[in-house]
């Protein structure tokens, strides 16, 4: 069976805390290269956590899990490599 | 091979979460964005001042409040399917009407949204940042708007096909399909709405 209510409910906590972070990060921090590297970040924690926990990748079958963690990687890197390039 | 094998793939595990077809299916939708962000981005390297100027333009506070409506829709959704699950009718019922509210503040955010850049001139031929902007955002628009239907329909449905097989692998599609499009907004709206607009 799937995971609790609890767990479902603490993750979405989470998941709002993050999203408020990641805007004050961009809103409010002085560092404009850091910041945009920790939003990107965090935009992949909280996919993983959408993925793994709202969309139960861990018991899909194997290659699913892969292929969406894969596919959170290769945007993280495209997103923050390609805002990194343009200054 | 019976059709009923053929509607629900034979090799579909009932431990599994959803079918393999609908994973297949977001996975490649997965993709096709993941087109669309790459020629974003090569388009920024090419115009970053236009891109930076025009992103200051969007309100990261409108767009920070369609990824709470949306998260919070995926949390009633994810309750939803657990309470399919465990053949409360009533709650699931009551969570998927909470969802489809939220999707539903999402929608009127939008609209909201892209009213009031119209109102100011914006429009998808301004500049290619705004190209961008309502090509991407209405894509997903649409995936938004789809997952609402595919919602009602379980919602209706709810009441006299709880407890079949079949109606517990698609209320899991369309939430593996809902919390998808979750994760796109996770996405698109530090792309859009936060990263480089100071830069």
């Amino acid at each position: 069976m799937m995971g609790k209510s609890p767990q479902a409910r603490t993750i979405w906590l989470v998941l709002m805390a993050l999203s408020l972070v990641s805007t004050f990060l961009a809103e409010g921090s002085g560092h404009a290269r850091f910041a945009m590297v920790a939003i990107f970040v965090i935009a992949a924690a909280k996919g993983d956590l959408v993925i793994m926990h709202y969309m139960e990748a861990g018991r899909a079958e194997p290659h699913w899990k892969l292929m969406y963690r894969g596919w959170l990687g290769v945007v993280t890197a495209l997103l923050i490599g390609g805002h990194v390039l343009a200054g | 091979m019976q059709s009923s094998e053929v509607r629900h793939d034979i090799s579909d595990n009932e431990d599994h979460p959803g079918t393999s077809g609908i994973w297949t299916f977001v996975f490649v939708d997965m993709v096709v964005f993941l087109i669309f962000f790459v020629v974003y981005i090569s388009e920024r390297l090419r115009l970053p001042e236009i891109f930076a100027t025009s992103q200051r333009l969007l309100d990261p506070l409108t767009g920070l409040a369609s990824a709470l409506f949306l998260l919070t829709s995926s949390w009633c959704m994810v309750e939803a399917v657990h309470a399919t699950r465990a053949l409360d009718g009533k709650k699931a019922t009551q969570l998927l009407t909470l969802s489809l509210t939220f999707g539903g503040l999402f929608i009127a955010n939008k609209l909201i949204e892209y009213s009031d850049k119209f109102a100011h001139g914006l429009s998808p031929v301004s500049n290619g940042f705004f190209t961008f902007y309502f090509l991407i955002t209405g894509l997903h628009f649409i995936h938004v708007i789809g997952g609402m239907c595919f919602m009602s329909h379980c919602r209706m449905r709810l009441s006299t096909e709880l407890g079949c097989r079949s109606f517990r692998k698609k209320i899991e599609n369309v939430g593996l399909f809902w919390h998808f499009v979750d994760v796109l907004w996770l996405f698109i709206f530090p792309m859009l709405y936060l990263a480089g607009a100071k830069g």
